[in-house]
Parts: structure tokens; C-alpha cells; sequence
């Protein structure tokens, strides 16, 4: 199935680029969003068959796989309403869009990957197309942020790959010769630490820019802020998810040797490091597309962090990173309309709730969701990494974390007070109205996580539980 | 024999350092693709036609040829020719860019040494961690775009080394995935390089300040 999966996003590529006429275009995009979530429903019901060479449809696979499909469908008709205001070349919406079938296909290749040396080829495949995503609107100023992201990510990845050869060499010399997941977390216990470590430093350094944690994070950081808004909101949950994935997949294998507390360690001082970076970076910052791109910065630290808490902790882990996939590209799709109405600027934006109602409030209740205010989904799940971190006595880097959020909290209510209280800046005001099929997918967005944070859904639990057994 | 092939390998990282010339590093990175090919085609055990002709595409098409060729016409085309840019834009000069070579290859090779096993070849690890360092400090010390995407192909080459240390057989799924990421990089590189260039007219890195926040 799978491979059919591939040659359908084949087909679907080739026939966008075919095709002369942006409904048809769309049309195109939009059905193979229909066949992307069909395939997720045949992932559910073949959950952790693993008899596909080179792929597994595990738990957590399929759970980002998922994620995948709603998201890409949503920013996809975010896409359609995006490029018909920019008046986009038939040329441009035909490259997009026939890059974006092949982005999901990248995507999709990270979560299912079975073995180190696909998933590391899949999320090279996520940079050149993400880059060309990036590279939409033509300008000098996205050209520079299109250079810069490639640029990083290359090394980015190369650095990864060298972890990987580490890796390769601990495998030999227990004479495995293949990089499985299943058969590292078996093996795991007869590798050389020395050369575990290595490859797990490399690992984290290359993966990093794709998660957006420290110490790659700022071409991801300029990516958001020049991609369009319905791409920024991709970057910020699927591509931050796979980036979390390649860090992850490493840890789930040896978090039970001897290296363990060591790359507990290291995530830690990665994960405070990353949330402190966040902080300081938003207490001076004006443009409103940085801001959500350093929450979600600041997100991916508490990530790290959680996951060095024991198995309570990767189900946090988990759980943010659901949440933070749907409340966050919800807030970047909606800023995408909010930028247009207040004439394409980033850095002024004042009094969008008079603007728009509706719009603004969907602002202002995701942006409390992000801030992990209750009833988000991001509350449960931070409340069970603070609870975690009592329970372990960790006391110094709970007073360090609640200090770093509390500034995030404050600039990032201070700035969303200004954008949509303030009154109006009538230099930067448009004509442009939002659509109905916006709003009610952002409601929807909201609505799933607010649903998810009332009510404990069972089946995403026992779906994340299962992950980390 | 392999030895006075990593041992050129590892002068040519030398040359790098004290190279101001785009020709000459063009001219480099050519030179160590061809090696590259020498030095895989003696060091891999077992190899099939197949993987004969794949790596051959590899390093003497791709690393040796094709690469060089393709940075040669951009560099012409965008006037990147004057040594006097490259000396103006690096941050340190050529006499400390050579101890600094010389210390990472001489600490690479007493860390290999402590990591000695029967799958690693030393030699090649060594020289191989070497270019990919050197390679970052080439690009921290260089303000050129030229430079950095040369040193961008300076550490692919030596992940490519290393990928021959520390392993008989390359798997062909990896040696795609290299292939890719090369084709990739520099393809792409080289086509945004050229928008660069007709955009902002410099080949500095100076030019790429305006996204702040």
C-alpha cells in the first residue's frame, strides 16, 4: 500500500504540471489530500504491521501520519484563498503545488520510515521541498531566508548522517547489519556507549533544524516568517514533528542502556537552552509571524525536556506535540488572513478584533491555547510534565522553566493585546475581508483541541501509550 | 596504495587553507572526487559491477566532473574571479588556517587511535573527520557565498570518506541517499547562488542581514 501511496503522489505530481488551469490545480491537490486520509485510515487498521521493507506503521507513525493528512488538507484551502488575493502566475500555483504533493510524500516517508538511513534521505527530501514551498512569493527578502534555510539544512543533515555512520559502526561491531529501529532497541544493550554518544550529539545537532531547537533554530525561525502563512503552519507541526521524530527514534532505542541518563542530560540542557533562547528572542520582537514561529520554538523545548521524564514524560511529549501541531498551524493559517487584511504588514498590526470579529477571537482563544492555558490540550500536557518533574524532585529546573514561561507569557499576552485590542492603524488597512471556509477551520482546529483538553480521549491515549511501551 | 591516496586527500584539505583562487578550489574539489573514486574502488571489499559503475558516477562524474564544471560556469558568469575579495573576506589568515589543519588531523588521528576496532579504518576517519571540520571552519572564517558552498562539497566529501571508514559495503540505499543529498545541495545551492547574485550583485554573505527581529 504504501508504495502505492508513492506512486499516486508520482501521478498527482505529473499531473499537476500538466495541467493549465488553478481550480484543476487545486482540484488535484485536494484529492490527493481524500487518498492521503484514506491511507491514514488504512494505517489505523494495519497498526504496526511491519512486513514492508523499509517501512512501519507503528503508533507513532501513524499518529503523525495523521496529523499529516488533516493539517496538509487545511492548508491546502488556505493555499487556494492565498493565492487567488495574490493574484499568483498559473506557473507559480503549478510548481506549489505539485512540490506540495511531493512535501507530504517527504513527510510521510520521515514518520514511516523503518531504518535511519530512509527516514534521514526522506527529511533531506523535506528540505528541498520545503525550501521551494519557502520560496513562493520571489522576493529578495525570501530569497535570502530560501538560501539560508538550504544552506543550514544541508549541514544540518550531513551532520546527521554522520551520527548515523556512529551509529553504523556500534551496529558492526555487534555484527548487525542494518539500522532498524526494532533492531537497535534489541541490540541496544551489547553497543559500544562511546560510539552511541557520538552518533547521539550528531543526531540531535542534525535534527535539530528541523524541530527548531537549539542550536540550528534560526533559519527555521526565517523560514516561517517569509514562508506563506499556510506553509509557515506546516513548518511549525508536521515538519517540527519529523525533526522530533529523528531525535526520537534514537532515544526510544537506547533510553534503557547505560548511555540513558546521559542523553537525558544532554535533552535537558538542550530543552532549557532552546526555551531560554525563545524567551529572550520574543521579549524583542514586532513581527507577529516570528512570534508564533519562537512559541513554537519554545514548545519544541518543553518537548526535549519531557522526554527525559520517564514514560509519563514521553506522553506529555506526545501529547504536546498533537496539540501544539493543531493549535499552532490553526494560528498561522489565521494569521495568514490577518496579514492580508492589514495590507501584507507583519510588524504594525493593531486592532484586528474591530476588523474582525470572528478572526480575532479565534486569534486571541488559540493564542491562549499555545500559552497552555486550560481548556487547551497543551495544559494537560504541561501540567503533566511539571507534576513529573515535582515527582522527581527536580526543583531548580522547575523554578528555571516557570521563569522562562512566565516571560513567554507576558510578551506573548502583550503583543496579542496590542494586534488585536489596540485601535487601528489606518495606513495599513485593506479592503480584504476574510472567507467563511477560513474561520470554520480554525474553529474547527480549535475546537478539536479544546475537545481533547475537557474531555480524555481514550484512544489517543492508549494510540501514544502504545508508542512508548 | 590507498594510504598515498588519503595522504594527497589530506593535502588537498591543506591546499584549501592557503588557497585563495576560486580556479584553484574548483580545481580542488575535482581533485578530490577523482580520489575518491581511487580510493573506494581499492578500499571496498567485494564489489559488484554495479556498485563499480554507481560509485564512478558518484565521484568521477559527479564530484570530479560535473560539479566543478557547473561552479566554474556560475563563478564566470557572476565575475567571482578577484583574488582580493577572497583575501578581504576571510577572517584568518592562511599561515593559522594550516596549524589549525594540521592540529585536527593530529587529534582526529590520537582519537581514532583510542577508538581503534576491526570495522574502522583509521587512516580514512581520520582524514575524513579533518575535512568535514575544516570544512565548517571554512565556512565560520569565510564571508563569500562562493566559498561556503565550496565548503559545503568540502564536507560532503569527507562524510563520503567516512562513510568508507567505517564501513566494507555501502549500502545502496545510502550511496543514493548521498548521491541525492550532493545532486541536491549544489544543484539547488548553485541555483539560488545565481538569484543571489542577480539580486543582490555581491558575493559577500554581508548582503543576507535583513531578516531580523
Amino acid at each position: 500500500m504504501i508504495y502505492t501511496y508513492y506512486l499516486v503522489a508520482v501521478v498527482f505530481i505529473g499531473l499537476i504540471l500538466l495541467l493549465r488551469s488553478k481550480n484543476l490545480m487545486h482540484g488535484a491537490v485536494y484529492i490527493f489530500n481524500i487518498l492521503q486520509i484514506g491511507f491514514v485510515i488504512y494505517l489505523f487498521q494495519n497498526l504496526n504491521y511491519n512486513k514492508v521493507d523499509y517501512f512501519n506503521y507503528d503508533s507513532i507513525s501513524v499518529l503523525f501520519a495523521c496529523i499529516l493528512s488533516v493539517l496538509s488538507f487545511i492548508s491546502a484551502v488556505h493555499y487556494q484563498v492565498y493565492e487567488k488575493n495574490q493574484d499568483e502566475l498559473l506557473r507559480t500555483v503549478s510548481i506549489h503545488n505539485a512540490v506540495y504533493i511531493g512535501f507530504n510524500a517527504a513527510l510521510m516517508g520521515v514518520y514511516l520510515s523503518s531504518r535511519y538511513g530512509m527516514l534521514w534521505a526522506f527529511v533531506e527530501a523535506t528540505t528541498l521541498t520545503g525550501a521551494t514551498l519557502i520560496y513562493h512569493d520571489r522576493k529578495a527578502v525570501v530569497l535570502e531566508a530560501v538560501w539560508k534555510y538550504i544552506f543550514a539544512c544541508s549541514i544540518s543533515i550531513t551532520l546527521a548522517f554522520v551520527g548515523i555512520l556512529f551509529l553504523s559502526v556500534a551496529a558492526q561491531e555487534i555484527h548487525l547489519n542494518e539500522l532498524t529501529f526494532t533492531l537497535l532497541k534489541q541490540n541496544a544493550l551489547l553497543m559500544n556507549p562511546i560510539w552511541l554518544k557520538a552518533a547521539f550529539v550528531f543526531i540531535l545537532v542534525g535534527f535539530s533544524v528541523k524541530m527548531g531547537a537549539i542550536p540550528m533554530f534560526n533559519v527555521d525561525i526565517d523560514a516561517k516568517d517569509v514562508a506563506p502563512s499556510p506553509i509557515s503552519g506546516l513548518f511549525s507541526s508536521v515538519v517540527l514533528n519529523a525533526g522530533f521524530l529523528g531525535i526520537y527514534r534514537f532515544y526510544q532505542a537506547f533510553s534503557n542502556t547505560s548511555i540513558g541518563p546521559w542523553m537525558n542530560h544532554v535533552l535537558l540542557i538542550a530543552g532549557i537552552s532552546t526555551l531560554f533562547f525563545a524567551a529572550a528572542y520574543l521579549m524583542r520582537i514586532k513581527n507577529c509571524k516570528r512570534m508564533y514561529a519562537y512559541s513554537s520554538m519554545e514548545h519544541a523545548g518543553l518537548v526535549l525536556i519531557a522526554l527525559t521524564l520517564g514514560k509519563v514524560g514521553v506522553l506529555a511529549a506526545f501529547l504536546h506535540l498533537t496539540f501544539n501541531a493543531i493549535l499552532k498551524s490553526g494560528l498561522f493559517f489565521q494569521v495568514g488572513q490577518m496579514i492580508r487584511i492589514n495590507g501584507g504588514n507583519k510588524t504594525e498590526i493593531r486592532g484586528y478584533f474591530y476588523q474582525n470579529p470572528i478572526g480575532g477571537l479565534i486569534l486571541l482563544f488559540g493564542s491562549i491555547g499555545i500559552m497552555a492555558m486550560p481548556p487547551s490540550g497543551l495544559f494537560i500536557s504541561e501540567l503533566l510534565i511539571f507534576k513529573e518533574l515535582m515527582l522527581q524532585k527536580h526543583w531548580i529546573i522547575v523554578l528555571l522553566i516557570l521563569f522562562a514561561l512566565i516571560v513567554i507569557f507576558y510578551v506573548l499576552l502583550r503583543a496579542i493585546f496590542k494586534m488585536l485590542f489596540y485601535p487601528p492603524n489606518p495606513n495599513n488597512l485593506s479592503n480584504l475581508k476574510g472567507k467563511p471556509i477560513e474561520y470554520v477551520l480554525q474553529i474547527f482546529l480549535l475546537g478539536v483541541s479544546i475537545y481533547f483538553g475537557i474531555f480524555q480521549n481514550q484512544f489517543l491515549f492508549d494510540l501514544i501509550q502504545a508508542a512508548i511501551k | 596504495m590507498d594510504s598515498l591516496f588519503i595522504l594527497l586527500f589530506a593535502v588537498s584539505i591543506l591546499y584549501f587553507s592557503i588557497s585563495v583562487n576560486i580556479k584553484r578550489y574548483i580545481f580542488l574539489l575535482g581533485f578530490q572526487g577523482i580520489l575518491l573514486f581511487l580510493i573506494a574502488l581499492i578500499g571496498l571489499d567485494e564489489l559488484s559491477y554495479f556498485n563499480i559503475g554507481f560509485i564512478a558516477v558518484e565521484t568521477l562524474v559527479f564530484k570530479g566532473i560535473l560539479i566543478p564544471v557547473y561552479l566554474l560556469n556560475i563563478s564566470k558568469r557572476n565575475k567571482i574571479t578577484n583574488i582580493n575579495n577572497f583575501k578581504n573576506h576571510r577572517k584568518m589568515k592562511g599561515f593559522y588556517l594550516i596549524i589549525a589543519t594540521i592540529s585536527v588531523f593530529i587529534i582526529t588521528i590520537i582519537l581514532g587511535n583510542l577508538l581503534k576496532n576491526d570495522f574502522i579504518k583509521i587512516k580514512y576517519l581520520s582524514t575524513a573527520i579533518t575535512a568535514v571540520i575544516m570544512g565548517l571552519i571554512f565556512i565560520v572564517i569565510n564571508k563569500t557565498i562562493t566559498i561556503h558552498i565550496i565548503s559545503f562539497i568540502v564536507i560532503e566529501n569527507g562524510v563520503f570518506l567516512m562513510a568508507l571508514a567505517v564501513g566494507n559495503e555501502m549500502p545502496f540505499l545510502i550511496n543514493t541517499a548521498i548521491l541525492l543529498d550532493l545532486f541536491v545541495s549544489v544543484l539547488v545551492l548553485g541555483i539560488f547562488f545565481n538569484k543571489l547574485t542577480y539580486h543582490f550583485h555581491d558575493d559577500s554573505s554581508d548582503v543576507l542581514s535583513s531578516l531580523k527581529d
